[in-house]
């Protein structure tokens, strides 16, 4: 009986995918829930197999090579959804982190990864900030992830979190037109209290526009003073009881709100161009006042305010983010609004005091902001400029001998915050740039392959080329605290060269380094680039001069 | 031992033909290879291939199907052997597709609505298109004379699905002659866009037609190897010796012909026109024949025992229905069982 088929693009798995990314596809190309795919990946665990892991493909009894043929896609690839590959085998502060404690019990995901379908099992892993293929600061959502069965491994949980993820982000174009799922009712979205809320805010719209185009009313009518403030009372209600529900962690209620959430903000942000205040503001702001007194000045500034809150609400609105934040956001600004709209109110109507307190308050806030920026600039200087090159500074022969490599273009990245010879490399991850080039498993192969030659003394580039293509080299990353090591890939134009270590690696929330670590690490990080800069330099003669050219423009 | 080696031949024969033996080169598999790559490289959506019983339609479409790699590239294909509903209602999209899935023995064939099997299936036959070079997808159905209007519109459907994302569904309609008919019904009832989309390529396929065929089909089943890499050819598994002293069954080809010829004209027929099934079973037969006279020295057959071989296949039966179907248009169901008697 030969095994049962499925539904799978090849080329839908990607390295270093998460087994829930793996999931939310799985459930896309079959139209089957996420309990289904629990029931497929049973299929490949013996029979009354309970799989208490963290991490399903790091089951010893998963069937990992079933699992590939199921799918058509090459074991080599699916091995890469194992996070064993990122065992710190040498550290045994390090090792405890990849246990399953420190698998995080809700979402991590970095919003380009999600842009583009995509989500990693590194974003999960406790230890990690920023997503190694962007380098971008990851996100959590704030819902708990229930596990989907008893037996079923820890990390499974993701696929449903995930699904709803993707869809509202409008990336998924999976969607299961037969499902009648609870959550995806149209009944359920158009709750009362969402029916209401746009209700209301379409009578604002509504009004300020009839009062607007009637010429004989400058002003808000009180007819729509009264909808406004009953629309910004609803608004602020609603966010409350979403910001309740998501940390009661109702998942339910959740979804609903987040559903209607983008058609309520989109409302609320057609609302703003109408909204009275700032008609009024415009209005006194274009009177004929010559010589405008103090108040007037500050009705001009709040007028920028509003002006850029309303700027901000629209930005708020086209950035790629969670409706929820977005959502937020827009609250937030309706709220700041509603206060300027309430001084500028009072300043409109004279009372002195009320303004006086107001422009103080602003005037405050400014200070405030101004001395942030300032100190921030400082902060900026301060984190160029006291970069000591002290210990760095006999890595200056190793990468010389590098750059003596004439024919190759050689560049040795180590870390953003070691600016050599002018060259001031990007603030970057070295895994990220070697990931984006690559793929992470080839750099591991090209860093062992390195270890291989180093240690075995192969000078002759073919053999090592050949070596490098046919040996399977299942690598773990190691970042040891004690004895950093290096990535060696072959890129487009030459050969580059990167150190991995807890000293060069900001985005790992590594240990700071002790100084006698510190100063064995650094010699480290020179005998090993010296180490090579001499390997290459007496393997390669011939390459062209051009490269070389490029090299010293980039130098 | 001779009880043995009987009943290995007896097993071997029923292998071969309940059809999980191999399937040989014939000259209509040929024609049918020929047109379906032509059908293939023209871009059409679908093709019939229709013809009487026991003829080798199915066993010529897996033989096709296995050689369509080696012209036009790997092509991924799923045969579906359609079944009768008795029922009107049982004619359900979600039975269709459910059906459709189980023959591709997917995972969830029976989960979700009727929509989650259509779009399971849909995406299931993209994910399979896609690999092709030609990112074609052939559906083989089999007794299509059964598949009702709207499953015909259900395939116009994934078939238009597929072209969105540059992929093409072609269907192959395996059946009765009574499929040719369905495409006149579909220009009666004005559905030009199935008839246009999958009953505009037709073939008509039929048993062997002249003495070379045979000898050609004869000669295939003296070179093909059996069991599959085992260096043997398949003679040698019933009559090691007779092979091996260079008798062929290619030899017999012409005695066969003239038995058949002369069984046809009995039945008043001017041509003979021979189903495979009953090749198949002849070779079996007489290739078993030979292995009980392993020991005697007897090389040649007999006319009459060959004769004799030829009709217990039934052979004669079939070509007497169609000399009755042939000559009388009104096919009665007396006359019918008067032939088959």
């Amino acid at each position: 009986m030969s095994r049962p088929t499925v539904a799978w693009r090849k080329g839908s798995l990607f390295e270093f995918d998460s087994i829930g990314i793996v999931g939310a596809r799985y459930c896309a190309f079959n139209s089957v829930t996420p309990a289904a795919f629990v029931a497929f990946l049973h299929d490949f665990f013996p029979a009354g197999h309970s799989s208490r892991s963290a991490h399903c493909v790091d089951d010893p009894a998963f069937d990992l090579a079933g699992f590939a043929a199921a799918l058509g896609e090459p074991l080599r690839l699916v091995r890469t959804l194992s996070p064993s590959l990122f065992s710190f085998t040498s550290c045994s502060d390090l090792e405890a982190w990849r246990k399953p404690e420190h698998l995080t019990e809700k979402i991590s995901y970095c919003a380009s990864c999600i842009a583009q379908g995509r989500h990693s099992f590194l974003h999960q892993l406790g230890w990690t900030q920023r997503c190694l293929l962007h380098d971008e600061p990851l996100r959590r959502l704030r819902e708990r992830c229930p596990r989907l069965h008893v037996k079923a491994p820890d990390d499974v949980r993701f696929v449903a979190p995930l699904i709803r993820l993707l869809r509202e982000r409008s990336i998924w174009p999976y969607e299961r037109r037969g499902s009648k799922g609870r959550a995806d009712s149209p009944q359920v979205l158009s709750t009362p209290g969402t029916r209401t809320l746009v209700k209301a805010v379409q009578a604002v719209n509504k009004k300020v526009q009839a009062d607007a185009s009637d010429d004989a009313r400058p002003y808000i009518s009180a007819a729509s003073e009264r909808h406004y403030n009953l629309c910004v009372t609803l608004l602020s209600r609603r966010r409350q009881t979403l910001d309740r529900a998501q940390d009661r962690g109702d998942v339910k209620q959740r979804v609903t709100w987040f559903a209607a959430e983008p058609a309520v903000a989109a409302a609320v942000l057609k609302m703003i161009p109408y909204h009275a205040p700032l008609r009024s503001a415009q209005h006194l702001a274009g009177a004929t006042i010559a010589d405008p007194p103090r108040w007037v000045r500050y009705l001009h500034r709040l007028l920028r305010r509003l002006e850029r809150g309303h700027e901000s609400c629209c930005a708020e609105m086209s950035r790629p983010i969670m409706p929820s934040v977005c959502f937020r956001s827009v609250t937030e600004q309706l709220s700041w609004l509603d206060e300027g709209w309430r001084a500028l109110s009072l300043a409109e109507r004279g009372y002195s005091t009320c303004q006086r307190v107001a422009v103080a308050d602003l005037l405050r806030e400014q200070a405030e902001a101004e001395a942030t920026i300032q100190q921030y600039g400082l902060w900026k200087d301060e984190r160029w400029s006291s970069w000591d090159p002290r210990p760095f500074a006999h890595l200056g022969d190793a990468v010389e001998q590098l750059v003596a490599w004439r024919p190759v273009d050689v560049d040795v990245d180590l870390g953003f915050c070691q600016p050599w010879k002018g060259l001031c490399l990007a603030p970057q991850g070295v895994l990220a740039e070697v990931i984006d080039h690559l793929g992470l498993a080839w750099a591991h192969a090209w860093k062992a392959a390195a270890a291989l030659l180093m240690s075995e003394g192969v000078t002759d580039s073919e053999r090592f080329t050949w070596r490098i293509r046919h040996c399977e080299i299942a690598f773990d990353l190691r970042l040891e605290a004690h004895r950093p090591s290096f990535i060696v890939q072959r890129c487009r134009t030459g050969l580059k060269v990167s150190v991995l270590s807890p000293l060069t690696e900001p985005n790992l929330a590594l240990p700071r380094l002790s100084a006698s670590r510190h100063r064995r690490h650094t010699e480290a990080i020179a005998e090993l680039t010296g180490h090579l800069a001499a390997m290459v330099v007496a393997e390669n003669q011939g390459i062209s001069e051009r490269v070389w050219a490029a090299f010293e423009r980039m130098a | 031992m001779i009880h043995d080696a009987a009943q290995f031949r007896q097993t071997l024969s029923l292998r071969l033909l309940s059809g999980r033996g191999f399937a040989v080169k014939t000259g209509p598999a040929v024609r049918y290879l020929v047109c379906l790559v032509d059908w293939l490289t023209m871009g059409s959506q679908g093709g019939v291939v229709y013809g009487g019983h026991r003829i080798g339609k199915t066993s010529a479409t897996r033989w096709v199907l296995k050689q369509l790699p080696m012209l036009v590239g790997p092509v991924p294909s799923l045969e579906v052997p359609l079944r009768h509903e008795d029922r009107k209602q049982d004619e359900t999209q979600s039975a269709f597709f459910q059906y459709l899935l189980r023959c591709a023995k997917h995972r969830h064939a029976a989960e979700g609505g009727t929509q989650d099997k259509r779009d399971r299936f849909t995406e299931w036959v993209y994910a399979r298109a896609v690999k092709s070079p030609i990112r074609t997808f052939v559906l083989v159905i089999d007794e299509a004379q059964l598949l009702g209007k709207g499953s015909y519109l259900w395939l116009l459907n994934i078939a238009n699905e597929l072209d969105v994302n540059a992929c093409r569904l072609f269907c192959l309609l395996v059946g009765q002659p009574d499929l040719a008919e369905r495409k006149i019904e579909f220009l009666d009832a004005q559905r030009e866009n199935i008839v246009g989309r999958f009953l505009i390529n037709e073939l008509p396929f039929s048993g062997l037609c002249s003495e070379q065929e045979l000898q050609e089909c004869l000669a295939e089943f003296d070179t093909t190897e059996y069991p599959p890499g085992s260096g043997a050819m398949f003679p040698t598994c019933f009559a090691p010796n007779w092979y091996a002293s260079g008798e062929r069954l290619s030899g017999f080809s012409r005695q066969i012909w003239q038995i058949l010829r002369n069984i046809s004209a009995d039945a008043g027929l001017d041509d003979v026109i021979v189903p495979m099934q009953y090749v198949t079973s002849f070779v079996t037969r007489l290739l078993s024949h030979l292995g009980s006279q392993e020991g005697r020295q007897m090389r040649e057959v007999p006319g009459e025992v060959l004769r004799q071989l030829i009709v217990s296949t039934g052979v004669h039966a079939s070509i007497r229905l169609r000399a009755l179907s042939s000559t009388d248009g009104v096919r009665t169901k007396s006359r019918r069982r008067k032939a088959a008697v």
